[in-house]
């Protein structure tokens, strides 16, 4: 079966979008252009399509990932112009090609992303390297987690999870650059590490003075785009 | 766009529900600089994003409004409450969804009115929009407020807030108001020179350029003009054809999921079935019918450029359509072929209609809707609805034999004339189709289930209703409960509308000027969004009613003399006073009209305009 990979940008406000929604707007796309997506099986078919990683509601992205099977072969040039047109304005298609490849799915195979964090910060880098050179410097970073199997919160160590970091600063924002595991294996999501930073570092801010963009995805071995 | 706004948005969004309903930039949204446009529009919907965005009307004007490049029309809804709260407290006003900007700043804010418990949210629209809620009170630097749609065929309880009114159809009128204004802002004119300008155009009505007297009983006693040119009545605009009108086969999607997220084809406009309490069989008198091809043509275009998944047809009564059985089997032929579910609302239950179901549904019948409105022949007569005991039996049996499991049967009580009898006749209509379906289905019947909706009636104006009473709660009470005691039976699912609700409906279908202040008071209080149970406020209602003293029972339970000046006859619906007063004593009689397809019945829609279906009036 002909499988493609389409790679695009969650730009200005459709980091609004909800992962369902987007879904729709793909799904909504891929009608007008009339694209023969495949169907699976079964009493309720749907189409075969999904992203890599989805995308918690309210980050920008440079890099999302969409996987999608057609019935019949296409040109990914001609296909990546059509759906640049069908879709709204600030979902780019950055990339799009054929996907040769004998693993199931493209989340399956997740394993890192990077994510650039926006914290409001009023002193230089310097001051917000120590800050959070001090807060990655504890024995453990402890946050609270909601368990999918018991719903209940609990603590967790996230510092082997974030696998690299750096610092800067821009404008009115430190940024921290980070990648945080991604996948079945080992996952941490921004969401605590910017909680954790802030009880850590007593920043006067709340979660929604923060803007979460990710930049790039990684994926195991099998992966080769 | 304003930067502030943006970035102030941004720390908004992250903390409501749904924040996907207040950013726009759908596909098919339209985006212009406004910097560049001569007339900067806000079509406000007065309810939330998912609601608003459903309702064909928004995109018919959105497309005719930005097809013309003078002119650039945004839109704007009532936020969800969370997130109105966080606006508020952090002093955002209400923007437009395409490019952020404040309503302030707009040339015109215009809202469309489709149902009377909306009212409060357009106050509290024009207020979170920072522009004072009475027109008295804005300056030049305010947009002018418009608004139309069909509760503007009684425009009087808003007309304290509403600057101007658009009364009939808008795809003529809309324009060539804002043409107007664009014309006449070039040359720097004051709104009140383009009010008087505007006024004579036809469906125009400037509330501030009219007084209205009363009787010391409160009743009217004069409508009369301040202006020379204003218009007085104001005849509703009409707009010949719908055939070339416009009609949007590029709607707008949303991305976040509509209430309706299908694609839609009005067939036609207006009715010719006169049923006595129907205000929308009145006020969008002649027919006028578009095309089977028409019909065809832009329910394929809109599917090829949306890929919405259902297709509906659009009209007062879908199987009136001259063309219909022909119409029909195109579109379920082209939708089949496209993996598209066709709905086809408001059927008559014939034999075609069951053919055409079969092959719509073959494996999934959904319930089949019924509405009979009163429960016997004397009443169903009084009230024009011209079906028979024999047409819904034979029909639900056909339904049965078919396999239907859900019927659902709609009622409205209260009614003129109506007496406990014909609440029985409901009751008795519902057991005859639960014995019925033991007769098709054996012993034990099967899965079915019958659902019986009971809905108050509200006299409204236009209508040859307009003189009646309504019933009093109480009466609505008991009437609530002497059914729900004949109704009990496992098979009957019984629901029946909030009676305060109804009375407000009816307060304002028919009120004059003095309860507008009832609206304020309403407003003031904290009610909004009262089409909603979980917002609506019945306590602060009454508190309102007492705060402003506004008479309820003048405007709901007053049975008006024959003779009596209505406030909404500063409209002029171009259905004549006389052909509905004669309708009225007609119903006392419960004599029935026939069906005005098979021969004039004179409503006098055709001094207006030519009546497709060949009207003759006689004065």
């Amino acid at each position: 079966m002909p499988r493609y990979v389409a790679r695009f940008e969650k730009g200005g406000y459709t980091k609004y979008i909800s992962h369902l929604d987007l879904l729709r707007v793909f799904k909504r796309a891929f009608k007008v252009m009339g694209l023969d997506i495949r169907y699976s099986n079964g009493y309720n078919p749907h189409p075969k399509m999904s992203f890599a990683q989805p995308l918690s509601l309210g980050y920008s992205s440079l890099c999302e990932y969409l996987e999608f099977e057609t019935i019949t072969p296409h040109d990914p040039e001609s296909l990546k112009e059509d759906l640049a047109k069908n879709l709204p304005r600030d979902l780019a298609i950055t990339e799009l090609f054929q996907f040769d490849s004998e693993v199931k799915t493209l989340a399956a195979e997740s394993d890192a992303c990077e994510y650039r964090i926006f914290v409001p910060f009023e002193g230089t880098e310097e001051e917000f390297r120590d800050l959070f050179t001090s807060y990655m410097a504890q024995d453990r970073i402890t946050a609270l987690k909601k368990m999918k199997k018991t719903k209940t919160m609990e603590e967790v160590d996230i510092k082997d999870k974030i696998r690299s970091w750096k610092v800067s600063k821009e404008g009115d924002n430190a940024v921290i650059d980070c990648i945080l595991d991604s996948g079945s294996h080992s996952n941490l999501s921004p969401e605590l590490v910017i909680k954790s930073f802030l009880d850590f570092s007593k920043l006067p801010l709340m979660r929604w003075d923060l803007e979460v963009q990710r930049v790039q995805q990684f994926f195991t071995d099998r992966i080769r785009f | 766009m304003s930067i502030d706004i943006s970035r102030q948005l941004d720390k908004l969004l992250k903390r409501v529900e749904k924040p996907g309903r207040y950013i726009g930039g759908e596909v098919n949204s339209v985006m212009k600089d406004p910097e560049e446009t001569d007339v900067n529009f806000c079509f406000c919907f007065p309810d939330i994003y998912e609601i608003g965005m459903s309702y064909l009307g928004l995109q018919i004007l959105y497309k005719v409004l930005n097809d013309r490049p003078g002119v650039f029309c945004q839109r704007a809804f009532q936020p969800q409450t969370d997130m109105e709260e966080l606006m508020r407290e952090e002093g955002m006003p209400l923007y437009t969804l395409e490019t952020k900007t404040p309503l302030k700043e707009m040339d015109m804010v215009g809202f469309t009115l489709q149902y009377e418990m909306s009212f409060t949210t357009i106050l509290n629209m024009i207020d979170l929009a920072g522009i004072p809620v009475k027109a008295a009170d804005r300056s030049e630097d305010d947009p002018l407020v418009i608004a139309g749609g069909p509760c503007a065929y009684n425009p009087e309880p808003l007309w304290e807030f509403i600057d101007c009114f658009l009364i009939g159809d808008g795809e003529n009128l809309l324009p060539a108001f804002t043409d107007l204004y664009a014309e006449m802002k070039k040359s720097g004119a004051t709104k009140e020179e383009f009010l008087k300008e505007a006024c004579k155009l036809r469906g125009v009505y400037v509330p501030s350029f009219y007084d209205v007297k009363y009787h010391e009983d409160g009743t009217i006693l004069e409508l009369c003009k301040l202006v020379e040119d204003a218009q007085l009545p104001v005849k509703r605009s009409i707009l010949p054809s719908v055939e070339g009108s416009a009609f949007p086969v590029d709607p707008i999607i949303p991305m976040v999921e509509a209430v309706h997220d299908r694609a839609v084809v009005e067939t036609f406009r207006g009715c010719t079935r006169g049923c006595r309490f129907c205000q929308a069989g009145m006020i969008y008198r002649p027919v006028r019918e578009r095309t089977r091809e028409k019909v065809m043509e832009l329910a394929l275009k809109q599917l090829d450029n949306t890929g919405h998944e259902e297709l509906s047809l659009l009209s007062l009564s879908s199987s009136d359509h001259t063309e219909f059985e022909e119409m029909a089997m195109d579109l379920v032929d082209c939708t089949k072929s496209r993996q598209v579910s066709l709905a086809l609302p408001s059927l008559r239950m014939d034999k075609f209609a069951f053919n055409v179901l079969q092959r719509i549904q073959e494996f999934k019948k959904s319930g089949l809707t019924y509405a009979p409105e009163a429960g016997t022949q004397r009443l169903r007569d009084v009230i024009n609805k011209g079906v028979t005991e024999n047409d819904i039996f034979t029909s639900v049996r056909q339904a049965l034999e078919l396999g239907w499991t859900h019927i659902k049967l709609y009622f409205m009580i209260g009614l003129p004339t109506e007496t406990y009898e014909d609440l029985d006749g409901i009751a008795d209509i519902a057991r005859r189709i639960c014995d019925l379906n033991y007769e098709i289905n054996g012993g034990k019947g099967g899965r079915f289930k019958l659902t019986v909706s009971v809905s108050n009636f509200v006299p409204k104006a236009d209508t040859p209703f307009q003189w009646e009473a309504q019933d009093t709660p109480e009466s609505f009470r008991l009437k609530h409960n002497y059914l729900a005691e004949k109704l009990r039976n496992k098979r009957i699912v019984f629901n029946y509308h909030d009676n305060e609700t109804s009375a407000f409906e009816a307060v304002f279908a028919r009120g004059d000027r003095k309860t507008s202040a009832l609206l304020y008071e309403a407003w003031k209080l904290g009610c909004k969004l009262d089409g909603w149970s979980e917002h609506y406020r019945p306590d602060l209602w009454e508190q309102a009613f007492m705060n402003s003293g506004v008479d309820k029972d003048f405007y709901t339970t007053r049975k008006r003399s024959a003779d009596e000046i209505f406030p909404w006859e500063i409209v002029d619906p171009c259905v004549s006073r006389e052909f509905l007063r004669k309708e009225a004593e007609k119903a006392y009689e419960a004599v029935t009209t026939h069906d005005c397809r098979y021969g004039c019945v004179g409503c006098g829609i055709n001094r207006e305009v030519r009546c497709e279906k060949g009207g003759i009036y006689h004065a």
